[in-house]
């Protein structure tokens, strides 16, 4: 009976004291939970981002082959009559500045004539050199005053020929260059 | 002698049992002993679940390069140029939450675009010119967890010529 008793005295001692933590555990935990706010995470985020342009030239013409054939003669001074072709364009965009659109053919000494010139421009800037003989190989300005800018032309070919000159053909390869100034 | 040692051995037993049966008494009707009720008493227990908003962007910064590629000759606009290596995590646990970006640069030399790809969880909107006042991103994002990827789109004019922007994009949570 005497130690029933006491087992009994240690039971309650051990229950209350067990009881006494149980309630703080809970009570921290409760306060953990509440307090949640304070520790909440942030509601927006960054990140940094560069865009960086470069230099660009690009120049397109469209048409990749002109075919001009002089057929004809003036029967006023019985010369050849010219041929001209006006078919082709020529576009272009550069974002840099201080540039220019230069014009030359790989025939360095040509047997018939070819003129070159820009008409109707389009577009930001750019203003038509005179009209260009290709008589050699050397670049010759087409387009000045080009600077950030996009545009469009008509290129205008004109070929001739002297009696003396006889007949035959001949092949240029037309070059279109984007330039500085 | 034998028998001697055999009641000492009973002897001995029987002290061993004696002593031990209230012992025994005690474990077997233990059960009964500790269950005994000593008062009961009971308390609310509250838990509280308060407002969480997780939101982050991985993979670090970007860069966009606009160069020879994606141009036009006589065209004006350059581009565009693409990223899509970073991607956008959320948490959300309200609802009618949803996602908004905006750039910290004020007057951009060139145009900045921006759309959620494939998200997870939410509506993506429409592809978004990067301005300093916050557009949708993302809506429908309320009680969800999800992530996307974010898909940048660099523009420039030839005629605003060569440079670069820095920009420090946001997302932020709001209510829908």
């Amino acid at each position: 009976m005497y130690v029933s008793v006491e087992l009994n005295l240690m039971m309650t001692m051990n229950y209350s004291i067990n009881h006494r933590i149980f309630r703080l555990c809970l009570a921290l935990a409760l306060a953990l939970v509440t307090a949640l706010p304070v520790f909440a995470q942030d509601a927006s985020t960054s990140q940094t981002l560069t865009l960086q342009v470069f230099e660009t030239n690009r120049i397109d013409v469209s048409q990749r082959a002109v075919s001009m054939i002089i057929n004809q003669a003036s029967l006023e001074t019985g010369s050849p009559v010219e041929a001209v072709n006006e078919d082709g364009s020529l576009t272009w965009l550069t974002n840099g500045d201080n540039k220019k659109i230069t014009v030359a053919t790989n025939n360095a000494a040509p047997r018939f004539l070819v003129k070159v010139h820009a008409l109707d421009i389009t577009g930001s800037t750019g203003v038509a050199a005179p009209e260009i003989t290709l008589n050699d190989n050397t670049n010759r300005d087409l387009v000045m005053g080009v600077t950030r800018s996009y545009g469009k032309c008509k290129i205008r070919f004109v070929a001739s020929a002297k009696v003396s000159d006889g007949i035959g053909s001949e092949t240029h390869v037309i070059t279109y260059t984007i330039t500085g100034s | 002698m034998r028998a001697l040692f055999r009641i000492r051995r009973l002897s001995h037993l029987n002290k061993r049992l004696t002593f031990a049966t209230p012992l025994l008494l005690l474990l077997v009707c233990s059960p009964s002993l500790f269950s005994q009720t000593y008062g009961t008493d009971s308390h609310n227990v509250t838990v509280s679940v308060a407002t969480v908003n997780v939101i982050q962007v991985s993979g670090g910064s970007v860069n966009l390069s606009l160069g020879s590629t994606a141009v036009t000759a006589g065209v004006d606009l350059m581009g565009p140029v693409t990223n899509t290596s970073t991607t956008l995590l959320w948490g959300f646990n309200s609802s009618l939450r949803k996602v908004t970006v905006k750039t910290s640069l004020a007057s951009p030399k060139y145009i900045l675009k921006v759309l959620a790809v494939a998200p997870t969880a939410g509506t993506a909107s429409s592809e978004v010119t990067l301005s300093t006042t916050a557009a949708d991103f993302l809506t429908n994002t309320g009680r969800s967890s999800g992530s996307c990827t974010l898909q940048y789109s660099g523009y420039a004019l030839a005629s605003k010529g060569t440079g670069s922007d820095s920009h420090t994009i946001t997302f932020t949570v709001a209510a829908q």
